[in-house]
């Protein structure tokens, strides 16, 4: 980070340093339940008292007698699952799983027709909702998230079209943007706040509707082009395996130097590599990940590294979801094992580990496993400028 | 003891106060300066020198509300600490917190260019009227306290995916509320 942009943190910080008092108030007393620990973690601690103690270990006891029920407990589940229908409890895994699971068998050529005929009436526009059949589950602004109580849900994304914040409105308390969420029955398209008032929807609905328009959110940033590209981009690499001795080797390395790379205070590490990208004359070239890391890489999406005129386009995923592009949950960045020392990419190109052959060989390796961590990203010059990540030694 | 009489103990010239700040809030300021700097030994010279400069203030001052002034003059004095031992890299969320908030440039230029503070700071007390409860708290996590993506997740209970989500819609409004009142271009 350069002096420059540490002068320009400084004069956002004092834009912060106007936030109305009752806000940051507010943020305090949302914080005032966990116990902050001593070195500046938050722990949140269900014992604070010796009752709690008392309750968990009375639960402990009831568990231990109901140990036998839980050898039925598959059967259970399953008679559970059977009654379990639209509306039912909500839950975040469940929300998560169901968005991979959507089922778009209802869909027709003949109805995809009559939805886009209905999107121009209603926006007035000749802006169709799906281009095509194919075109619903890749469709990077528009996506169908599910029929609830007969009406179409769709997410459609009109940035482009809708300026102005005040335009955004909110449903249920819930932080929808309902501009860009519309259901669709026979013929007619509503908001998705219009529906929720009405009465047809839930608010178990609207919280896993809210779910899925979120997870929406990464594939807004893949165009059909971007698709396209793609396809055409992304080479064919023999398949590479990193022999278990080196790996051992790497992970003990990475121990001494994960505190240097993430100027983290961390005491312990947990490392695994993720993807491998071949040897190069004793140099190891791999991506790896890790709990520590990722709580430290956890801003922003899109990190990159320039080595000569080839850039390498990182992007952190938290969580194996399954709309990730990336979902192997990696750490972003490639990292060169040599001799008994860790290197970041560039560095290892800057010391002469590394050719620019090599780099041009991980650079394969790197489009092959991530088909989206294409270019397309760097012609933004403002990802240029701020996402650069430091050339660390 | 409640804010009120520590308060009052400040103002009587009671040293009590201190003790009795310390005891209730240095768990707080700790770890919002736990955001900041990533020693424990600057953290705790900055909480020293929030009593010192709490007993200097108070009085005259009386804040209304304790907590969120001790808060605050935490953050300021871990700010003004970082910057003087050029520490930002050391910190553990705040050099990239910059980065994020600068994301809210648009058409080339940046925030900090023909920057005014409190008409930004007006702008995006506006816009945080206008979100919800949980996008203000999100945001005021992340941008003023620095708190980390995954400690707002793990605090608030949502996602990360939707934690950043909402970071990225309330920073676009911003931007586009800045636009529109001229104070970006």
């Amino acid at each position: 980070m350069n002096a420059e942009i540490r002068f320009k943190d400084k004069r956002l910080l004092e834009a912060l340093e106007y936030i109305d008092e009752k806000y940051i108030d507010d943020v305090f007393d949302f914080l005032k339940d966990p116990v902050y620990s001593k070195g500046g973690q938050m722990k949140i601690s269900p014992f604070k008292h010796w009752r709690h103690y008392l309750a968990a270990a009375a639960c402990l006891l009831v568990l231990a007698l109901a140990m036998p029920l839980f050898t039925h407990l598959p059967e259970i589940i399953n008679s559970f699952a059977a009654g379990w229908g639209e509306g039912s409890e909500y839950s975040e895994t469940e929300i998560e799983l169901c968005l991979a699971n959507v089922d778009y068998s209802i869909f027709t050529t003949e109805l995809i027709d009559e939805i886009n005929a209905a999107w121009k009436e209603y926006r007035g526009d000749n802006d169709v909702m799906f281009e095509n059949l194919e075109a619903l589950k890749y469709q990077s602004h528009s996506r169908y998230l599910g029929t609830y109580n007969g009406y179409l849900i769709f997410t459609y994304d009109l940035s482009n079209k809708i300026t102005g914040y005040e335009q955004f409105c909110y449903t249920a308390n819930l932080g929808i943007y309902t501009v860009e969420s519309f259901a669709y029955k026979d013929g007619n398209f509503i908001t998705l706040s219009e529906l929720y008032e009405s009465g047809n929807i839930s608010y178990l609905d609207l919280c896993e509707i809210f779910d899925k328009s979120y997870e929406m959110l990464d594939y807004y940033q893949i165009t059909r082009d971007t698709e396209e590209r793609i396809k055409l981009t992304v080479p064919k690499m023999p398949e590479l395996k990193l022999n278990q001795r080196i790996e051992k080797k790497i992970l003990k390395a990475l121990k001494e130097y994960m505190p240097k790379f993430h100027n983290t205070e961390f005491k312990t590490y947990e490392a695994y590599i993720t993807d491998y990208y071949g040897a190069y004359n004793g140099a190891y070239v791999f991506k790896y990940k890790s709990p520590e890391v990722t709580y430290n890489f956890s801003f922003g999406d899109y990190y990159y590294e320039t080595v000569e005129d080839i850039n390498f386009l990182y992007r952190y995923s938290p969580v194996n979801r399954p709309y990730s592009f990336d979902n192997v949950c990696s750490c972003t960045r490639i990292y060169v094992y040599y001799d008994g020392e860790i290197f970041s990419l560039s560095y290892a190109y800057t010391k002469g580990i590394l050719s620019y052959d090599d780099i041009k060989t991980i650079k394969n390796y790197h489009t092959m496993y991530f088909p989206y961590m294409i270019d397309e990203f760097l012609e933004d010059e403002e990802y240029k400028k701020h996402m650069t990540i430091n050339t660390l030694n | 003891m409640t804010d009120e009489k520590i308060i009052e103990m400040f103002w009587a010239r009671d040293e009590r106060a201190l003790d009795e700040t310390q005891d209730k809030y240095k768990d707080l300021c700790m770890y919002v300066g736990a955001q900041i700097l990533a020693s424990n030994e600057d953290r705790e010279e900055c909480f020293n020198d929030l009593l010192l400069s709490l007993w200097n203030s108070i009085p005259p001052e009386k804040p209304k509300k304790l907590r969120s002034y001790i808060g605050r003059s935490m953050r300021n004095h871990a700010l003004n600490r970082s910057r003087d031992n050029n520490a930002w890299k050391r910190g553990k969320n705040f050099q990239t917190v910059g980065e994020e908030f600068l994301l809210t440039v648009e058409d080339g230029h940046s925030l900090a260019d023909g920057f005014e503070a409190k008409r930004a700071g007006e702008a995006v007390n506006r816009v945080l009227d206008s979100v919800g409860k949980d996008d203000r708290r999100i945001f005021i996590m992340r941008f003023y306290l620095g708190i980390s993506v995954a400690d707002i997740s793990r605090q608030i209970g949502f996602g990360e995916s939707r934690i950043k989500a909402s970071i990225q819609r309330t920073r676009k409004k911003i931007a586009e509320l800045m636009k529109k009142e001229g104070i970006i271009i």
